[in-house]
C-alpha cells in the first residue's frame, strides 16, 4: 500500500502517508505509525526522499537507488568492521558491536578475517583495534578506501605538558560518576 | 581552527543561502564550537567555558530527548555549565552522530581529575580533556612495547575528522563514517558540518534530495545518514538485527505478520532480492 502510493517517483510526507494508511484502514495510532515506517525502511522498501518544504519525505528505495552499487564480492561484515575502525577507531570489539548492532562474535570473526590489516593494543586493560597504518598500505577495499589516509600521528609534542594542567573545577562529590548523573 | 568560513564569491552563483557554521552569520554557534583558538582565555590559559546559550541548536531541537540520548543522561549544556573545555564537548556532542562515543551505557567521565574515557567498556581510558593543549599522550602499549603516542580519544577525533583535514561534501563525510546517526535532523547536519570545510546547511538538504546520501533506519533502531552507495548492503547486513531489536515493540503495538503483510505490497516481488524478514 505504502509502496503503491510511492510508486512512480512519488515523494510523500509522513502526514500524507498517514492518510494512505487511513484510507487502507490500517490503525496508525500512537507508535504504530513510526514502527510501520521503520519496518518498511528495514525491509528496504522506503527511505528518505528529501525535504518537501520543511518536512521530510519518504520515497521508494529501489526507485531512488538502483540496487547494487559499487560494493560487491567482499564480506559485508568485514567491510563494516574495517570502515568503522578507519573512521572511528581505535575501538574495542564492544564499541563496534554496539555501533553496528551486530554481535561481538561477528566482530571478532571480521577482525580475524582482517588479519594483518588491523592491529591491537591494550590500554588500561582494554583491547583496542585500529587499522594498521605502518608498512605497506593495506589492499584497497570499499568505496571510500582511497581516502584511507588516517595515520596514527606520531604524537605532537605537547607545549605545556600535562604538568601545567590546572585542576578542573571541582564538583560536588557523587553528582556524576562514570558518566551518569546519580 | 577548521576552515569553516565561506569565502565571498564561492556562493555567488547560487541563490542566497543560509550560511551555516560561519563566524559572520552565527557568531555564537561558531565561537563555542570551532574557534577554539580564538576563545578568550582565563588567567590559567584555559579556554573560556562554553555557555549553554552556545548550544542553541541542540537546545532547540528537543531537550528532553537529547537528555535521554546524551551520555549518562547529561545534556551538553550541563557539561558546559561545569566549565569543561572544548575537547570533551566535541567528543561528546560532535561525535554523537558518528558513534565515536557510543556511551549511553558506558562512557566514563571523571570530571574531578579531568580525564575522559570513551569506550563502552566501562573502565576509564585516560586522556586529557582538551584538543590542542598538551597531554593525552600517556604511554600506549603496543604488544609488549610501551610507546608514546596520542591518546585513544585524540586518535578517534582525528579518525572522525573532528581534527585534521575536513570533508568537502556531505557524501564524503557520511561515506567515510559508513553511517552517521541522524535521529535529529538539525544537529545531525551540524555533525557533518563540524567535520567539513566550506559546507552550508543547504548542502546537506541538497545531498538528501539528490540522493547522494539517504536517511533511514539501519544498524540500530534509529535514523542514520548513509551514502547511497552503501545503503543496500548495509541494510541487508543489519536489518535482521534491527528487526530483532524492534520485535518487542512490534508485538506490543500489534504489528504482527498479518498487519505488516499489506504494508509490503504491492507486493512487487522483484523489488527485493530476499524474503521480508519476520521477527515476530
Amino acid at each position: 500500500m505504502i509502496v503503491r502510493a510511492l510508486e512512480g517517483g512519488n515523494r510523500l510526507t509522513r502526514d500524507e502517508l498517514a492518510a494512505v494508511l487511513d484510507r487502507a484502514r490500517i490503525d496508525r495510532v500512537g507508535q504504530r505509525m513510526p514502527y510501520i515506517l521503520i519496518h518498511c525502511e528495514l525491509e528496504a522498501l522506503i527511505a528518505s526522499g528529501g525535504l518537501s518544504g520543511k518536512h521530510q519525505t519518504y520515497a521508494l528505495l529501489d526507485e531512488r537507488f538502483p540496487k547494487g552499487g559499487k560494493f560487491g564480492g567482499e564480506d559485508p561484515l568485514v567491510e563494516l568492521t574495517l570502515r568503522y575502525l578507519m573512521s572511528h577507531g581505535p575501538a574495542t570489539v564492544k564499541d563496534v558491536s554496539w555501533w553496528s548492532g551486530l554481535t561481538m562474535g561477528d566482530i571478532r570473526k571480521a577482525l580475524a578475517a582482517l588479519g594483518s590489516e588491523v592491529e591491537q593494543e591494550t590500554v588500561d586493560g582494554l583491547t583496542f583495534w585500529a587499522v594498521r597504518t605502518d608498512g605497506d598500505p593495506p589492499t584497497a577495499r570499499g568505496v571510500h578506501s582511497s581516502r584511507r589516509t588516517t595515520r596514527r600521528s606520531s604524537g605532537t609534542p605537547s607545549h605545556d605538558g600535562s604538568a601545567t594542567r590546572s585542576p578542573r573545577p571541582s564538583l560536588p562529590p557523587g553528582v556524576i560518576r562514570a558518566g551518569r548523573a546519580v | 581552527m577548521r576552515g569553516l568560513v565561506v569565502l565571498p564569491g564561492t556562493i555567488s552563483a547560487r541563490q542566497p543561502r543560509r550560511e551555516l557554521w560561519t563566524a559572520d552569520t552565527h557568531p555564537a554557534k561558531y565561537e563555542g564550537t570551532f574557534a577554539h583558538s580564538k576563545l578568550p582565555r582565563g588567567s590559567s590559559g584555559e579556554p573560556r567555558p562554553l555557555r549553554s546559550s552556545r548550544l542553541e541548536p541542540f537546545e532547540r531541537s528537543s531537550p528532553s530527548s537529547l537528555k535521554e540520548r546524551s551520555p549518562g543522561g547529561v545534556r551538553p549544556a550541563q557539561f558546559a555549565d561545569r566549565g569543561l573545555g572544548l575537547g570533551i564537548r566535541q567528543a561528546l556532542c560532535g561525535s554523537h552522530s558518528a558513534g565515536i562515543n557510543p556511551s549511553s551505557r558506558g562512557a566514563t567521565l571523571d570530571f574531578a581529575s579531568g580525564t575522559f574515557g570513551s569506550t563502552m567498556s566501562g573502565a576509564p581510558v585516560r586522556a586529557t580533556v582538551g584538543v590542542r593543549r598538551g597531554g593525552g599522550a600517556g604511554p600506549v602499549r603496543v604488544g609488549s612495547r610501551a610507546v608514546s603516542g596520542p591518546s585513544i580519544s585524540r586518535r578517534r577525533m582525528r579518525a572522525s575528522r573532528l581534527t585534521g583535514a575536513g570533508f568537502r561534501s556531505p557524501v564524503e563525510a557520511v561515506g567515510w563514517h559508513l553511517a552517521m546517526q541522524a535521529q535529529h535532523y538539525a544537529p545531525a547536519k551540524w555533525s557533518i558540518g563540524q567535520r567539513s570545510v566550506d559546507l552550508q546547511d543547504e548542502d546537506v538538504d541538497l545531498a538528501l534530495a539528490e540522493g547522494s546520501i539517504v536517511r533511514t533506519h539501519v544498524l540500530r533502531p534509529t535514523w542514520h545518514f548513509v551514502a547511497s552507495e552503501d545503503i543496500w548492503w548495509l541494510l541487508a547486513l543489519s536489518a535482521p538485527r534491527v528487526h530483532q531489536a524492534n520485535a518487542g515493540r512490534y508485538r506490543e503495538l500489534g504489528l504482527d505478520g498479518r498487519t505488516r503483510a499489506p504494508l509490503r505490497t504491492g507486493d512487487r516481488p522483484c523489488a527485493r532480492g530476499r524474503e521480508p524478514t519476520d521477527p515476530g
